[in-house]
């Protein structure tokens, strides 16, 4: 039990990896052997599994800091302000024709600006007209200069860092895109690199296919010379049979010749006898 | 052993709340060098790019606030409190440490000023109220059963977590939930590793106690 008391500690410490490798032997080796051990650990890892269970809890709201402007920190404005007062006006006097709502006309000596329901193509002024002089901005005015307003909020607050932004963006979209080029061209190469340890081993096969062949070849061949020794030995036995047969045979006419012969020598050198004998008959 | 800045070699060293941790014990992936991109762009005033962190980071901390807290509405303000801190000090941050043992630093700090500031001490735990919140939050997830029975799970593990103690929570927060290493919560929380190994050992006790206890009563 007092063991037990240290391995417990231990076995703690092992679900966090926080042992040394020879303890780590030495507690494998007592929980063999401790049942209580064994399930004080299955204890413990199921306690680890339950606090794993925790599912993430989606967020109530976004915590972006420029959606509240109270909560949000103000930054020190950085450089001059000319840009952006010369972009205001730009862009002022440029939604304003757009609108329609401003108009400019010039005569002799005199440049006037009208807002309102003016028209664009009025012919200009001669001198004797009175010239409209500026004219009380009415609804649409309104509406047009809050909409320059909101525009240039809009830009002034968001697109600088909007475009910066997709500038991040396309360059961690190039980022990732190289990576995964970088990976193709490791997959490439290792691709080649296997397909030349496949050519060199079917080169190596091929070699060793022609050896076997060469052999094989080899033992055939010899197979077959000696199927052709062992054919050729019996023709000739058989020539060597039937040549005895002649010469047997030769023999034999030989034998009958000569009989012949002394059978004429003998009707030769005994003429009488032979024709006695003749007569006789 | 050398403290390597790596990213503004000019950079003098300075006070600052940022956590010192050996180069060597972490590598940046892939995420983490835009991570400091962004970071990088909040420095020169991008409010977008620190808008991006907050959407990565998020529900991260929120979670680990609700966990810490166990109240679903002081765990929302305190996630906005720790977003704003972070701003605010972003010019701190030195990539000296990871982003992420930054941010926990901050978190652990402000979630465990708002533990101490309640009246009864610690950690109470309204588990209707809860349990209410809770549900009120799912309403993304469509699958009535599961949704409960991560509700049951959750709650679990919430009362659990409840028995511990101010200063067992964080290094079992950061140990379980948040993956760090026994190193990284040292240097998060400003104590010897040695202490923060005693109490999380001493933490996994209580937990293992009460989680078993729960599943008897559960089971029964």
């Amino acid at each position: 039990m007092k063991d037990c008391s240290h391995f417990q500690e231990f076995l703690k410490r092992s679900l966090f990896e926080d042992t040394p490798a020879g303890e780590r032997k030495h507690l494998e080796a007592h929980l063999q052997a401790c049942p209580s051990c064994r399930s004080e650990r299955a204890r413990l890892e199921k306690m680890k599994s339950r606090l794993g269970e925790w599912d993430e809890l989606p967020v109530p709201r976004n915590f972006y800091l420029y959606d509240d402007p109270q909560t949000a920190p103000q930054l020190p404005p950085k450089g001059s302000w000319m840009p952006v007062a010369a972009l205001l006006f730009v862009l002022m006097m440029g939604a304003a024709l757009f609108w329609g709502n401003v108009q400019l006309t010039y005569g002799e000596g005199f440049v006037a600006v009208s807002f309102g329901e003016g028209k664009i193509n009025t012919p200009p002024f001669t001198s004797d007209q009175v010239s409209p002089a500026v004219k009380v901005p009415d609804e649409r005015d309104e509406i047009l200069k809050r909409l320059v307003q909101e525009s240039v909020m809009e830009i002034l607050s968001g697109r600088e860092g909007r475009w910066n932004d997709q500038l991040r963006e396309a360059l961690s979209m190039m980022d990732s895109r190289l990576e995964k080029i970088s990976a193709m061209q490791a997959r490439i190469e290792r691709v080649s690199e296997m397909e030349q340890r496949l050519t060199e081993r079917i080169v190596d096969e091929t070699e060793e296919l022609k050896v076997d062949l060469e052999s094989s070849m080899a033992s055939l061949y010899e197979a077959l010379k000696w199927q052709y020794q062992r054919d050729l030995y019996s023709v000739i036995a058989q020539t060597n049979r039937l040549a005895l047969a002649e010469m047997q045979q030769s023999r034999r006419t030989d034998a009958l010749a000569s009989a012949l012969v002394t059978l004429a020598d003998v009707q030769v050198s005994y003429p009488a006898e032979s024709a006695i004998m003749g007569r006789e008959k | 052993m050398q403290e390597v800045p790596i990213r503004y070699p000019g950079d003098r060293l300075k006070e600052s709340d940022e956590p010192v941790v050996r180069w060597a014990q972490f590598s940046s992936s892939h995420a983490e060098e835009v991570e400091a991109h962004w970071i990088d762009a909040c420095r020169a005033g991008d409010m977008v790019a620190f808008n991006r962190i907050v959407r990565k980071w998020q529900q991260r901390v929120f979670n680990m606030a609700f966990r810490m807290l166990q109240d679903f509405g002081e765990a929302e303000d305190a996630t906005q409190e720790i977003f704003v801190a972070a701003f605010r000090g972003i010019d701190r941050f030195q990539h000296r440490s990871r982003f992420s043992t930054w941010l926990y630093r901050i978190s652990m700090n402000k979630l465990l000023t708002r533990l101490e500031r309640r009246p009864d001490g610690l950690l109470s735990l309204d588990v209707k109220a809860t349990r209410q919140q809770i549900a009120g939050s799912l309403r993304i997830s469509g699958d009535q059963e599961g949704r409960i029975l991560e509700d049951e799970r959750r709650h679990r593990i919430l009362v659990a977590l409840s028995k511990l103690s101010a200063a067992q929570r964080p290094i079992i927060e950061l140990k379980f939930f948040q993956d760090q290493t026994f190193d990284e919560i040292a240097s998060i929380l400003d104590l010897p590793v040695s202490t923060v190994k005693s109490r999380f050992y001493a933490a996994l006790n209580v937990l293992k106690e009460h989680l078993t206890v729960l599943e008897k009563e559960d089971g029964q």
